[in-house]
């Protein structure tokens, strides 16, 4: 019995072994099942109850200075609004005379980040507002220069997971400001971010402004992305790669605004 | 019972510090696993069956936290490499310090080549700059990691 106790303890965790790589595999097998959505929220969900005690200890430490800084802030964006409001104006008289269709309105949901996840496989950030709080999924997310940020692929009641423009399978149409030309916005730790299949005669320059196209249901129109970095030589007869310089550092955001 | 409760508190705890202050430890963006680090320690030093569970629900929690499109690829990992470093569960303090360390190596490869390699297959990465730009210098810093930690814990000393 006693030299029969070691060849079983070993069979033992074989056995285990075998029964966590099946779960592991039926869990591979079953990602983007309604299910594994359910379970990734639940434990997002309980991951806040931990996180949000040790952000408000941080909150009292950068209080004073977060508020001197959005006092400034505000002071700027009052004065820009109101150079933007005549605009508005301006800009909806003469749509109403051409017979345009109004614009679509986006109300936003403020939102602080809990945690940023960045890898070479994903990069995403949790944030403290969920469904309970009228976040839905594939909702855009900007930052407080209404710069943009990404998308919510996963939600809680009380937590929401956003797909970073950082992450490999992000995808987002843009516009370039110059030539007003269209083409897909995506990331790759080779390239960078870079807009593909613009049109070869485009005229883009280093430096032009990169907004969203607007022909997503996800983000609204010039919502601004970045700037031109490079332009890639022809490499196909009609279109070329444009690289583009990212305008929001991840590394800085605390908070975002979810748009509804 | 209690040697389980302990395993598994500790477990969170080095999660909690993986996901919320992992990226601190990120050079160039190559930031190392300490739940890895973690699971190879309980599978040397307390339970292969532990080490085995424990990377299984942990590596599970890590997946959902990240968001990453292949949920349970760590946890596969974390399995594996429980289930490897259980195999010297109680003899490793009789392996050459060199060979320990080949060990050690060996393990963090498996858990780097199925996270690492697998993730990034459809990628627009060569496979040789994969293994050489992500998979060997994060084995090596998450290494550099582990001998720290193990020297202090004396994990592998007589």
């Amino acid at each position: 019995m006693a030299s029969k106790a070691p060849s079983i303890s070993r069979y033992k965790s074989l056995v285990n072994l075998v029964a966590a790589i099946a779960l592991s595999l039926l869990i591979i097998a079953s990602n983007g099942n309604p299910a594994m959505d359910r379970t990734r929220g639940f434990v997002l969900e309980a991951s806040a109850y931990l996180y949000v005690p040790i952000q408000w200890v941080e909150t009292i430490f950068t209080i004073e200075k977060d508020y001197r800084e959005l006092q400034q802030r505000h002071i700027k964006a009052q004065i820009e609004l109101n150079k933007t409001r005549t605009l508005v104006k301006e800009n909806q008289r003469l749509r109403s005379m051409l017979g345009f269709k109004g614009d679509k309105n986006f109300n936003v949901i403020p939102a602080n980040v809990l945690s940023d996840v960045g890898s070479h496989t994903m990069n995403s950030l949790t944030v403290d507002q969920g469904s309970d709080d009228g976040v839905t999924l594939l909702s855009g997310v900007v930052d407080a220069e209404a710069q943009l940020v990404g998308k919510v692929v996963a939600i809680s009641p009380h937590t929401a997971l956003v797909q970073l423009v950082s992450d490999k399978n992000f995808r987002v149409s843009v516009r370039e400001m110059r030539s007003r030309d269209v083409g897909i916005l995506s990331y790759s730790l080779k390239t960078g971010y870079v807009i593909q299949d613009v049109p070869k005669n485009a005229e883009v320059i280093a430096g032009d402004s990169v907004v969203t196209s607007g022909f997503s249901d996800i983000f609204p129109e010039h919502i601004f992305v970045g700037w031109v970095s490079a332009i890639s030589p022809v490499v196909e007869d009609y279109v070329k790669s444009v690289r583009v310089d990212l305008a929001t550092d991840f590394n800085r955001v605390e908070e975002v605004f979810i748009l509804k | 019972m209690f040697g389980i409760i302990k395993n598994s508190i500790l477990g969170i705890l080095v999660l909690i510090f993986q996901w919320m202050l992992g990226d601190i430890f990120s050079i160039y963006g190559l930031t190392p696993s300490f739940l890895v680090i973690f699971i190879i320690y309980i599978g040397l030093t307390n339970s292969q069956l532990h080490a085995i569970w424990l990377g299984f629900f942990l590596g599970f929690i890590i997946d959902a936290l990240t968001g990453t499109d292949m949920m349970g690829i760590t946890a596969l990992a974390l399995s594996a490499v429980g289930y490897l470093s259980g195999i010297f569960h109680g003899r490793i303090v009789r392996i050459p310090v060199i060979v320990q360390y080949l060990l050690y190596t060996g393990f963090l490869l498996v858990f780097f080549i199925l996270t690492v390699m697998i993730s990034l297959q459809d990628s627009q990465f060569a496979t040789g700059n994969i293994v050489f730009l992500i998979l060997l210098p994060k084995t090596l810093y998450t290494l550099a990691l582990l001998s720290g930690t193990f020297i202090v814990l004396r994990v592998g000393a007589e």
